[in-house]
C-alpha cells in the first residue's frame, strides 16, 4: 500500500511550487530589461505579460500556505518534480508569444530543454529572434543548470526545513559544505566566476571578429552560460559554427569541461587540494572516456576520408566528444552529417559519450562518471571475489573526495540509475523508430534528450511529430531529475486518481 | 529526404551540364547544400540565401558571411570588398539581403579547420533586405493590466486572510 498524500501535503507542495513560479517571474525581469535596452518593444511586452501571468499563478498558489509546515523527504521529491514542471510551463509563456515559435507546445519544448540544460530546440527562426528572447532561452540554462531548487535554497525563500532533501532530490548527490544553504551559494559562486571569465574571454573574441560591442558582449554572455551550464543553446541556428573561430572553440571547451566537473571537486581545488583532481575516480573515468572515445572518433573520421589533415580530425573530434560527454551539445558541424558524412565509428563514439555524461553534482547530465566508475569497480570486485578462497574477505576501495569502501548499497544505487537511463535511452529510440526514423538517428536523439545533451541527428525541429515532442520533453525532465523524483510524483498522481475512482464506486 | 537529395543531385547535374552562368533557379539553398553527395566536394557551386547576423572578420581582407536557407545556414568565405556589397543582415529588426554566391564547396575545408564552407568567387545581391516593422500588440498590454490588477487583488485578500487566521 503506497502512502497517499493528504490535503495538507498537497497544500505544502502547491505553496512551494508557487514560490518557484515567483522565482521564474523575478528572473524574467532580465529579458524584460534586455528588450527595453535593445528597443525590442514587442518582445519586452512578452516578458511583461509573462511576469504578470506568473505573478497571478504564484499569487493563487500562495493561498495553499500551511503554517509551520515541515518539508519531508517525500514532499521534497514531489515538489522538485512538480516545481520543474511548473517552472517550465511558466517560462514558456513569453516564448510562446514570440514569432519564433509555432505554438505553445514548441515554446514549452524549448523551456524544458533550456531548464534541463539539454539544448535541443524547435525554434523555427533563431536567426531573427529578439535579443530579449535569446536572453531568456540562455538564462533558463543558468537557472536550470544550477537547479531551480538550489536557486530557491540559496535565496533561502522559506525552504529551510527539508532543504537537504530538496537539494538531493534535484540530482545533487552530496553537499559541498556542512550547511546546505552555503553549498547552494557556493554553486552559484563557482558559476558566477566561470560565466564572468567566459564572458570576458568570448567578448574579446567577438570584438576581434568585428561584432558590434553590445551584440558581442551579449553573444559572449549567452555562449558562456550555455557552455558552462552544459546547455548547448546558441543565439544563431549554426550554433558555434556561426563564429568560424578556433579561439571561441577553445574557450567554450574549457567552459564545458568546467561545467562537467563535480562542484565538490571545484571546492576541493579552490581549498588548495589539487591532488583530488587526479585521484578522484570521476576525473579518471572522464579522462579515460574522453581519451578512448576521441581515438574512436578520430579513427571513424579518418576512415570516412572527409578530412585531409590530422588537425582537422583532432579539432572536430575532440570538440564534439567533449561537447557530448559534458552534455553541452555545442556543435561545429551539421547534425545530419553524423550519419551522411561521418557515420560509423565517429557517430557511435559520440552516442557513447552522450550516454555516459559528466560528473555527479555538476551541471552535466547522463549516467555520470562516478556511477560508471563504481560499476566498473564492482565488476573488478566480483572477479577478485571469484578468484579468492571462500573464506577470504575481499574489500574494494575507491577515491572520491576521500577513500571510500565499495558497499552493496553504493553498487545497487549506481546500478539502478544506470539501468533506468539505459531503459529510457532504448525506449525513446524504439519510439523514434516507430515514427519512421532510422534506428541510429532515433537512438542518437533519444540519448541526447535523456542525457540532456542537445546534439541532434536532425530529428528535432518544429516539424517533428507532436508525439516525439512530448516524448523528448519527458525524457529531458526525467533525465535531469534522475528519474526518482518524477516516479514519485507519477505514483502519487496515479494513487490519487485510483483513490478518487474507488471513492466514486 | 531521399527525394530531396535526388532533386539536389539533378540540380547539380543541370548546373554543371550548362555552360551558362547559374540562374536563380539553379542555385542551391544552404539546406540543399549540406545534403549534397560527397562527389560535390571541391566543385564550383552556386548558393543563394539570406545574409544573417553580421559579417565576421576572417583574417586580412577576408570576411565570413553566413547565408540562411529555410532552416540551415552556411558560412561563405569572401573578400571584404564582396562583403561590402551586402547592406542588410537578417536580425529581429530586419531581413537580410538575399545573396547569390558562386564559389568552391568544401565539405571539410583544409584552410578553415575542417568546417563545411563555400569560398566565394562571384557575389551578387539579388534582393535587398528590408526593415521589419512590428506594431505593438496592444492586446498584450490589456492582458498585463488585467493580470496585475488580479495579482493586486489577490495580495490584498491574502493579507486579510493571513491577518484573520493569526
Amino acid at each position: 500500500m503506497l502512502p497517499r498524500m493528504t490535503w495538507i501535503d498537497t497544500r505544502i507542495i502547491l505553496y512551494y511550487t508557487g514560490l518557484f513560479v515567483f522565482g521564474i517571474a523575478a528572473a524574467m525581469v532580465v529579458p524584460l530589461v534586455t528588450g527595453i535596452l535593445m528597443a525590442e518593444w514587442n518582445a519586452a511586452l512578452d516578458y511583461l505579460l509573462g511576469i504578470s501571468a506568473a505573478l497571478v499563478i504564484a499569487g493563487t498558489l500562495r493561498f495553499a500556505r500551511v503554517e509551520n509546515a515541515r518539508v519531508t523527504h517525500t514532499h521534497a521529491l514531489i515538489l522538485t518534480a512538480s516545481g520543474w514542471l511548473a517552472a517550465s510551463l511558466v517560462a514558456a509563456i513569453p516564448l510562446a508569444l514570440s514569432p519564433a515559435y509555432v505554438s505553445y507546445l514548441d515554446a514549452l519544448f524549448d523551456s524544458v530543454s533550456g531548464l534541463t540544460t539539454s539544448g535541443l530546440t524547435v525554434a523555427k527562426d533563431l536567426d531573427h529572434m529578439a535579443h530579449a528572447h535569446n536572453m531568456w532561452r540562455h538564462l533558463t540554462h543558468l537557472i536550470g543548470g544550477q537547479g531551480i531548487v538550489v536557486a530557491a535554497i540559496s535565496l533561502s525563500i522559506g525552504l529551510r526545513s527539508g532543504a537537504f532533501s530538496l537539494y538531493v532530490a534535484e540530482g545533487r548527490d552530496e553537499r559541498i559544505m556542512p550547511n546546505v544553504i552555503h553549498s547552494a551559494r557556493f554553486i552559484w559562486y563557482v558559476t558566477a566566476v566561470y560565466v564572468l571569465l567566459g564572458t570576458v574571454a568570448l567578448s574579446a573574441v567577438n570584438f576581434g571578429l568585428g561584432m558590434e560591442p553590445a551584440r558581442g558582449v551579449l553573444h559572449a554572455f549567452w555562449m558562456s552560460m550555455a557552455a558552462y551550464d552544459t546547455g548547448g543553446f546558441a543565439p544563431q541556428s549554426m550554433n558555434a559554427l556561426y563564429y568560424h573561430s578556433f579561439t571561441l572553440e577553445i574557450v567554450t571547451l574549457f567552459l564545458m569541461i568546467g561545467g562537467a566537473m563535480n562542484f565538490n571537486l571545484h571546492a576541493q581545488v579552490w581549498r588548495g587540494d589539487k591532488t583530488e583532481l587526479w585521484r578522484n575516480i570521476e576525473t579518471k573515468v572522464l579522462a579515460i572516456n574522453v581519451f578512448v572515445l576521441s581515438i574512436v572518433v578520430a579513427i571513424g573520421l579518418a576512415a570516412t576520408a572527409v578530412f585531409n589533415e590530422p588537425m582537422e580530425i583532432l579539432r572536430k573530434g575532440m570538440y564534439h566528444v567533449i561537447s557530448a560527454h559534458s552534455g553541452t551539445g555545442h556543435q561545429t558541424i551539421y547534425g545530419i552529417q553524423w550519419f551522411t558524412d561521418y557515420g560509423g565509428g565517429a557517430a557511435a563514439a559520440i552516442i557513447l559519450a552522450m550516454a555516459a555524461g559528466g560528473a555527479v553534482s555538476s551541471t552535466a547530465g547522463g549516467i555520470k562518471a562516478l556511477r560508471l566508475g563504481m560499476i566498473v569497480e564492482t565488476i573488478i570486485h566480483q572477479i577478485k571475489l571469484a578468484m579468492s578462497p571462500r573464506t577470504a574477505i575481499v574489500t574494494t576501495r575507491f577515491h572520491h573526495l576521500g577513500e571510500r569502501l565499495l558497499t552493496p548499497e553504493i553498487t545497487s544505487a549506481a546500478a539502478i540509475v544506470f539501468i533506468l537511463y539505459v531503459i529510457t535511452y532504448i525506449t525513446g529510440a524504439l519510439i523514434g523508430v516507430a515514427y519512421g526514423y532510422g534506428a541510429a538517428e532515433s537512438l542518437f536523439e533519444s540519448i541526447s534528450a535523456t542525457a540532456n545533451v542537445g546534439l541532434s541527428s536532425g530529428i528535432t525541429g518544429p516539424n517533428m511529430p507532436t508525439g516525439l515532442k512530448y516524448l523528448y520533453m519527458f525524457q529531458m525532465w526525467a533525465g535531469r531529475l534522475e528519474f526518482i523524483a518524477v516516479f514519485v510524483l507519477m505514483t502519487q498522481v496515479l494513487a490519487s486518481v485510483a483513490s478518487l475512482l474507488k471513492g466514486k464506486k | 529526404m531521399r527525394r530531396a537529395k535526388g532533386l539536389s543531385i539533378l540540380a547539380a547535374l543541370v548546373l554543371f551540364a550548362s555552360p551558362v552562368a547559374a540562374s536563380a533557379a539553379d542555385a542551391f539553398s544552404p539546406d540543399e547544400l549540406i545534403a549534397l553527395e560527397r562527389y560535390m566536394d571541391g566543385r564550383r557551386v552556386t548558393i543563394q540565401g539570406e545574409a544573417i547576423g553580421e559579417d565576421l572578420r576572417a583574417g586580412p581582407d577576408y570576411r565570413w558571411v553566413n547565408l540562411l536557407g529555410e532552416s540551415v545556414a552556411v558560412g561563405v568565405y569572401m573578400h571584404e570588398m564582396d562583403a561590402g556589397l551586402i547592406d542588410s543582415y537578417g536580425s529581429y529588426k530586419s531581413t537580410g539581403d538575399i545573396v547569390r554566391v558562386t564559389g568552391t564547396l568544401n565539405f571539410a575545408c583544409d584552410e578553415h579547420g575542417g568546417d563545411l564552407d563555400v569560398h566565394a568567387e562571384i557575389v551578387e545581391v539579388v534582393e535587398e533586405g528590408q526593415p521589419v516593422s512590428r506594431d505593438l500588440d496592444l492586446w498584450k498590454l490589456l492582458v498585463v493590466a488585467v493580470a496585475l490588477a488580479v495579482f493586486g487583488a489577490q495580495t490584498l485578500v491574502y493579507r486579510w486572510y493571513r491577518a484573520r487566521s493569526m
